[in-house]
């Protein structure tokens, strides 16, 4: 009988044991798509320095812990349990409303000292660039998280447009011109239609609404006659893979839905537009497809993202227009909402330039009176109250 | 290396007991010995040799002082390495402290570059300390093999985080060891057992308490006070006594067998009880090799056993941080069990034993305010906002969503405050000696129960890449 007593030691051991065989069997991943990062790869000629350091024991640990044998389905299988377990904030964050949405925990308070340095930074910027003669303003467009208000009914009131107003207000104060676009966008589209379920951006139907509402605005300043491509529901295609929505890659993809990925292009853009991407070390002509909607060329079965869906983020895009319907150059600074638009507002511009601060890597002001364009808009999300300027 | 990450679990852990149990009897010292040094390198490999030097230092005096004749040199030896000891300890732990003091007082700057704290350097110090008076008194004989000595002082599982294990307690299995089926069935039991307090219970509570803990006026509820005191109470005591269970099992699968270091302190009727319950070794140290040094109860005035009752109990807070908050908090235990000798403890035999508890558990949850807050200031609103002295709501929101997403935890750490499933255990163990049949499904039951504990371990281990351990740095 006693021998019964060795079943649990040995069963563990076996478990743990095994788990090793496999890790090491099994091949190292590079990139986490759930969690959006390279994985750690092994290192396995460390340097006596970083042995005595530590810092090689921290490389392994990571090593090990990322490429952890079936890494994705420990984790999914935690975000299930959390579900299972009743918790309303998944992973402390993330909302599971009854219809399928995710929504993130409100902010209840505004960050006084972030949107102080937001406009300090948008001041310096717009100060800046008019010094240089080129007009300059800030775009917010409504962020998902600040208009889609689902939380528990005992949740505070997320403050995000009460936020969003206030560095608007002190933009305002300070002469540097502004443009809050959802009070410009069509008020009859339900904010439901204009937002990924499983996303944290817009869906088409949210981004073009922002589209026509940025060429309407635009056009009163440059005080030309612009006027955006209507939207006509009958050009929409959607795509039917699968959408790989980012808070649903943190939730382990354990959230059904119906989102997908569509496009509303109203002309063949790549008829009239060439596209110049310049990375860090080159700058090339790239084709239009390749640029703008990569998803559409993938097998159905291939599930997609966001950022496979319209564009990723690149250092700096220039868009060439054959037909503008206006003779301008436009400089925009985005963040990732303005991806979908990119080619539908630089089918409007002789040039379109497109600058992503978090990888752009030139002392920004100096670029800009070198290139010297007609006019210089920042368009960021609303929650986005980081310019991302380097020290120049 | 923390017990509780997937590198020790399923990398470290198999290789070590692999190792282990292919190596000859002679030679599993030495299996043991060399990765009780690779696990102590693997965070700060350079502190290795600070534990070598502490490690031969105690060698050699020990032999010294095991040779010398009862004398006031022999005595003059023995300060001589405790002061070696403390040192060490004092330069890498206090010393930035005591300068601190020094320069409020005299207005002076001195440069000191504060140096990293040593993982593990007060329990291994102690060991060390222990062996060395043990030595003196000639309650053991010096060791004379140096491998043996620093596996005493360096064996991987007491080694960071205690508990502190005295060398009469494993001096002879140190030399010989029968390894049973049940000492590697209870080992991996309790091994299991306090992995899953430390990342099931001690973890997800030491988030809600950060998070009660990083809230401040207006925004802390009363409620949201109390929960978040709460869930580090049992954050605390589940992240701790998880460690020492690791640490007891894995021992035992390796053949030793340490003393308890928890016996469910939160069941105690009263703060002297308490004590004799948490962190058994520590204060059993300070007993022996502080208080009773000091004349302990057996002094000509009764002041004088209040006098070394604070002295010990301000010396064990200070022992675990180099900060007033920390000394504050040992006074704080010296005062109460003082209290108690003199007079509490008779009135607490005349009221119901669920007060007697309720008193423990509020002196003990107003102690950990003082214990987690980083300074008075905190802790004293904090504890005027848990007592209706702040006008803050009962309630909010927050409250209402720590109870909701982490009430499960809350309910898991109270049962398991109790000796519920020690109650169990033995009831189980008795029944499967009586019944052979109750024997064996009990065996399998328990496997498929540990091996559903160690799964889920893992499911939130891979989601955690940062898990360090509250009592690593003391």
């Amino acid at each position: 009988m006693k021998k019964f007593e060795l079943l649990l030691p040995i069963s563990f051991f076996i478990f743990i044991f095994g788990m090793l065989i496999v890790h090491v069997w099994m091949p190292d991943r590079a990139v986490s798509q759930m969690e959006n990062r390279n994985l750690t790869v092994l290192n396995k000629r460390p340097g006596l320095e970083q042995i005595f350091s530590g810092e090689y024991s921290k490389h392994l640990e990571d090593y090990f812990t990322d490429q952890f044998p079936k890494r994705d389905g420990w984790i999914r299988e935690y975000v299930l349990l959390q579900r299972h377990m009743g918790k309303l904030y998944l992973n402390d964050k993330y909302y599971l409303a009854g219809d399928g949405w995710i929504a993130v925990s409100p902010v209840v308070e505004v960050e006084e000292e972030a949107v102080e340095k937001f406009v300090d930074e948008l001041s310096g910027l717009s100060h800046d660039l008019a010094q240089a003669g080129i007009p300059f303003t800030y775009y917010s467009f409504p962020a998902k998280a600040t208009y889609i208000l689902k939380a528990p009914e005992f949740m505070p009131k997320d403050v995000g447009q009460e936020q969003n107003r206030k560095v608007h207000e002190l933009l305002k104060e300070r002469n540097v011109d502004e443009v809050r676009l959802m009070d410009y966008m069509d008020p009859s589209i339900p904010v439901e239609e204009m937002y990924y379920k499983t996303d944290h951006h817009w869906t088409m139907r949210g981004a073009y609404a922002a589209y026509e509402a940025l060429i309407g605005t635009l056009s009163e300043r440059m005080d030309e006659s612009l006027s955006p491509f209507p939207y006509d529901e009958r050009n929409t295609v959607c795509l039917k893979n699968e959408f790989l929505g980012s808070w649903n890659k943190i939730l382990a993809m354990t959230v059904e839905n119906d989102d997908h990925v569509c496009y509303n292009e109203p002309i063949d853009f790549s008829e009239i537009l060439t596209i110049y991407e310049r990375t860090a070390t080159r700058e090339y002509q790239a084709d239009v497809d390749k640029l703008y909607g990569i998803a559409k060329t993938y097998e159905e079965s291939r599930p997609v993202e966001y950022s496979e869906g319209y564009s990723r983020d690149l250092i700096e895009l220039n868009i060439y227009n054959q037909k503008p319907q206006v003779d301008k150059h436009l400089v925009v600074i985005k963040d990732s909402y303005f991806n979908p638009i990119q080619l539908l507002v630089a089918s409007h511009f002789r040039r379109l330039t497109i600058i992503d601060l978090r990888y752009f890597d030139k002392p920004l002001i100096d670029y800009l009176k070198e290139i010297h364009p007609d006019y210089v808009l920042l368009a960021y999300n609303d929650r986005n109250l980081n310019v991302y300027l380097k020290n120049e | 290396m923390v017990f509780s990450s997937l590198v020790f679990l399923y990398l470290f852990l198999p290789l070590v007991i692999i190792a282990y149990f292919i190596s000859p009897k002679y030679f599993r010292n030495m299996v043991l010995l060399i990765a009780s040094l690779f696990f102590y390198a693997w965070g700060e490999p350079k502190y290795v040799f600070l534990m070598l030097i502490s490690i031969l230092v105690n060698y050699v005096m020990g032999i010294v002082i095991d040779q010398t004749p009862p004398s006031a040199k022999k005595k003059r030896l023995l300060i001589l390495t405790l002061i070696v000891n403390i040192a060490i300890l004092g330069y890498y732990k206090y010393a930035g402290f005591f300068i601190g003091i020094w320069e409020d007082l005299f207005h002076v700057d001195i440069e000191f570059e504060e140096v990293p704290l040593p993982i593990g350097i007060s329990f291994y110090t102690f060991q060390a300390m222990s062996y060395i008076i043990d030595v003196y008194r000639q309650e053991v004989k010096a060791q004379r093999s140096l491998t043996d000595l620093s596996l005493f002082i360096s064996l991987f599982p007491q080694l960071v985080a205690g508990p502190i294990v005295r060398y009469q307690t494993i001096a002879e299995q140190i030399k010989r060891r029968i390894i049973k089926n049940e000492d590697l069935m209870i080992g991996t039991r309790r091994f299991i057992q306090g992995l899953a307090k430390k990342v099931l219970i001690a973890n997800p509570m030491g988030a809600v308490a950060d998070y009660c803990f990083a809230l401040s006026g207006d925004n802390l509820a009363t409620g949201t006070a109390w929960l978040g005191i709460l869930a580090y109470t049992l954050q605390i005591y589940f992240d701790f006594s998880g460690y020492s269970d690791m640490a007891i099992g894995l021992a035992r699968i390796f053949g030793f067998k340490f003393l308890e270091n928890f016996n469910y302190p939160y069941i105690s009727q009263s703060i002297t009880e308490f004590w004799r319950r948490w962190h058994i070794s520590l204060s059993q140290w300070f007993r022996d090799y502080v208080y009773f040094p000091l004349g302990g109860s057996r002094v000509d005035a009764q002041w004088k056993v209040y006098r070394n009752l604070l002295v010990v109990w301000t010396l064990t807070g200070f022992w675990h941080g180099a900060s007033w908050t920390f000394m504050a908090w040992g006074f704080y235990y010296g005062v109460l069990i003082c209290l108690e000798k003199w007079v509490v403890l008779k009135w607490l035999d005349n009221i119901p034993r669920v007060l007697r508890h309720v008193y423990v558990l509020l002196i003990v949850m107003i102690g950990w305010v003082f214990f987690r807050a980083d300074d008075f200031a905190y802790s004293f609103n904090y504890i005027k906002t848990m007592f209706f002295l702040k006008d803050v709501p009962l309630y909010d929101y927050r409250t209402l969503l720590v109870l909701n997403d982490y009430g499960l935890y809350y309910v898991a750490g109270i049962l398991f405050s109790i000796p519920v499933y020690q109650w169990y255990a033995k009831w189980s163990e008795q029944k499967a000696q009586e019944n052979n049949g109750f024997y064996v499904s009990l065996r399998i039951v328990q496997t498929a129960y540990y091996l559903l504990i160690v799964f889920i371990v893992t499911m939130f281990l891979v989601n955690s890449t940062h898990n360090p351990f509250i009592y690593f740095r003391f």
